[in-house]
């Protein structure tokens, strides 16, 4: 670790007080051991969550968002391992855990909801004996008692008339009934973490807005943290504090909401925002970022974004950059941004 | 659908088996070997005419090649008589009672479908063999389906080296022919134990022969089903591996399976038969279909006694019963048919 970075980890951390974070992820390590070579999907990333707070984590697709949160959890399926780097979670070292140990820390500290609620809920059971199930696996109540406390989840997700919803199948529920019941499985044993991986990417405009609400509310209610993963700068926008923003399997900016929205830094952040129509620019173009996404099985040397970026200079493709603050709880990695984002002038 | 009903009354029949027949499987009368099924009668000698069916007394003479000739005695009439009382039985294995379906009064025997070479009534011990013949093709594939359900799922939902190595002992116990494997297994097993204890190692056998097949598709499935967002949804929440494909994987296979069942049952039924039938499998005197068939391996017994192939007609129907019933279902659970709106 570079002191560079460790400064930046200082630094943000100073900023929240001396609050100690819900979750702490050090140089994660996650790469695919393929035949056709090693692709490093995630590869060195640091963030933290701190209890209560909304983190939006935002990339393209393939940039590591969703193997990041499937590492948190040790949920990386073969041919991907975690080769690196630490997890801490409410002061418990998740990458040091036993598999048994393990399945205690999921479903009860954190745990996550998918993008298809379709097919994150089975087919060929009631959705009420899925939450009782879960409930059940970690709770020590009767199955009375825990169908009580399903009937009581599902209405805290705004299903109508739970009573008579929990027998039903998720083929007889829309997408945003079943995403709803899909969040009332995951916070049915009161996680302080809830990983939302793109939950809204599936379902409708309106429909979404009500989900994220309801994520807000409950986040509120129960006093968990979220990491919401999304492409979607408008959801960041809406509800998160803090944003991380990933390209290929790096982090290259993190700061809070306000300051991204505002004051863009890293030139791939820069470009995104360009690459997204804007109300009161009328008839102006939008500028898609030129080239595409590196293939993870083999990297450009240096800085990853470097073949892509208009602000490349000579040390881009030497040297990997690494995270640098560049203002309250800001830190970008890149060799030419500056605070006061000068260098797009 | 007829073919469900069909099997319905099967088991049925062999659940009831002792009540049903007018006589117990090993109820010998050896003045009739190889008695021709009983005529029915409906007319009297005098010509007056009968509501309910009645039988004559029959006994055998020689004929000039010495072959047996059975007569009626036309001076009785034995009618056909329900619910009476024969030799003790217990129904269901609970209920003693005397009391069998139907009958005659002795000295007079009733022969639906012949008699064996010892006088036993063909048609009551097919009864009995149902007990056999069937339950033994269900159960041996049962106890076949669970291993290969579990295998499969094992090997489909790991992936990687285990599935290499399962499937390999998959293909392994594949590649030999089935009869041979059949035989062979037999051949491990001692020669001289009781019909029950042969029953038990004939389901051993049958699971062992009918496992692979399932393994191997269910594998199939599960590949694909262990990629939907539910399995990791499982496991996030904190289950384990052998839960989530019990609970979560192979409960979505299982339309899969029952067509599967229904299919590989007349494989376990003839497996058992084809080893009765060489006099390895069930021993006399119980009956089952295929010891039973043993009795027509010779064309000569055909030719003379052409009931001994009552228990083949018997398994043939009860397999082809077996293939409708499959064909259905697996129509019925056909989702591509589902889709288009076709309803079977």
């Amino acid at each position: 670790m570079s002191s560079e970075q460790a400064t930046a980890e200082k630094t943000v951390e100073a900023q929240q007080d001396g609050i100690r974070p819900l979750l702490a992820v050090r140089d994660l390590r996650t790469h695919f051991f393929t035949e056709r070579g090693v692709a490093r999907a995630v590869d060195g990333v640091s963030f933290e969550v701190f209890p209560g707070e909304t983190l939006g984590v935002v990339g393209e697709s393939g940039c590591g968002k969703s193997v990041t949160a499937l590492s948190i959890l040790r949920l990386v399926t073969p041919p991907g391992r975690i080769t690196g780097g630490t997890i801490t979670l409410d002061g418990q070292e998740l990458t040091a855990l036993l598999e048994s140990e393990m399945r205690r820390v999921r479903g009860r500290k954190a745990a996550m909801i998918f993008q298809e609620p379709q097919s994150s809920l089975n087919p060929v059971f009631s959705i009420g004996f899925q939450i009782t199930e879960a409930i059940r696996l970690h709770q020590k109540v009767t199955r009375t008692e825990a169908e009580e406390l399903a009937i009581e989840m599902l209405g805290r997700v705004a299903i109508p008339d739970p009573a008579k919803r929990i027998g039903e199948y998720p083929h007889q529920l829309s997408g945003g009934m079943k995403q709803r019941a899909m969040i009332a499985m995951a916070l049915s044993c009161r996680p302080s973490l809830l990983i939302a991986d793109e939950p809204t990417t599936a379902l409708d405009v309106t429909i979404q807005a009500q989900i994220l609400n309801l994520l807000q509310e409950l986040r509120e209610q129960l006093g968990m943290s979220v990491m919401l993963i999304t492409h979607n700068l408008g959801i960041v926008a809406q509800i998160a504090r803090r944003v991380m923003v990933m390209y290929a399997g790096k982090v290259v900016e993190t700061a809070s909401t306000e300051s991204v929205f505002h004051k863009p830094l890293h030139p791939y952040t820069v470009g995104l925002f360009r690459s997204l129509p804007k109300l009161g620019r009328k008839s102006q173009k939008l500028a898609p970022i030129p080239g595409e996404v590196p293939n993870p099985l083999d990297a450009p040397p240096g800085c990853r974004f470097q073949p892509r970026c208009g602000l490349c200079v000579e040390r881009c493709r030497a040297e990997e950059p690494k995270l640098r603050i560049l203002g309250e709880g800001h830190s970008v990695a890149c060799h030419v941004a500056q605070s006061d984002g000068a260098h797009f002038a | 659908m007829a073919s469900l009903i069909a099997l319905a009354v099967f088991y049925l029949a062999a659940v009831f088996a002792d009540f049903l027949s007018p006589y117990p499987y090993d109820n010998e009368e050896r003045s009739h070997p190889n008695a021709p099924p009983t005529p029915l009668r409906f007319r009297r000698a005098d010509g007056s005419a009968r509501f309910l069916p009645f039988v004559y007394r029959t006994s055998y003479t020689f004929d000039e090649n010495r072959g047996r000739v059975y007569v009626e005695d036309r001076s009785a009439e034995y009618p056909i008589r329900f619910f009476i009382p024969g030799e003790e039985h217990r129904i269901l294995g609970l209920i003693p009672t005397r009391i069998h379906f139907f009958g005659v009064d002795a000295p007079a025997r009733i022969y639906l479908l012949g008699a064996d070479y010892l006088g036993r009534d063909r048609f009551s011990r097919i009864l009995y063999g149902s007990r056999i013949s069937l339950s033994i093709g269900l159960v041996g594939v049962s106890v076949s389906f669970v291993i290969g359900m579990l295998v499969g799922g094992i090997a489909g939902y790991f992936g990687g080296a285990v599935d290499n190595a399962l499937m390999r002992v998959v293909e392994m116990v594949m590649l030999i022919p089935r009869f041979y494997l059949l035989l062979a297994l037999r051949a491990a097993l001692p020669e001289d134990i009781s019909s029950v204890r042969m029953y038990f190692y004939i389901v051993f056998i049958l699971s062992f022969l009918g496992w692979a097949g399932t393994a191997r598709v269910v594998r199939g499935m599960v590949l694909s089903l262990r990629e939907q967002d539910y399995v990791i949804a499982a496991r996030a929440l904190g289950r384990g591996h052998l839960w989530v494909i019990v609970r979560h994987i192979l409960p979505n296979t299982l339309s899969y399976a029952i067509v599967s069942v229904t299919l590989a049952v007349p494989s376990g039924i003839l497996g058992e038969s084809a080893l009765s039938l060489l006099g390895l499998g069930i021993q006399e005197p119980y009956a089952s279909w295929g010891n039973m068939l043993a009795k027509a391996m010779n064309v000569a017994e055909i030719q003379f006694n052409p009931e001994v192939l009552w228990p083949g007609a018997f398994i043939f129907a009860v397999v082809m019963c077996f293939q409708f019933l499959g064909d259905g279902l697996r129509d019925a659970f056909d989702p591509m048919m589902e889709a288009s709106g076709v309803k079977s």
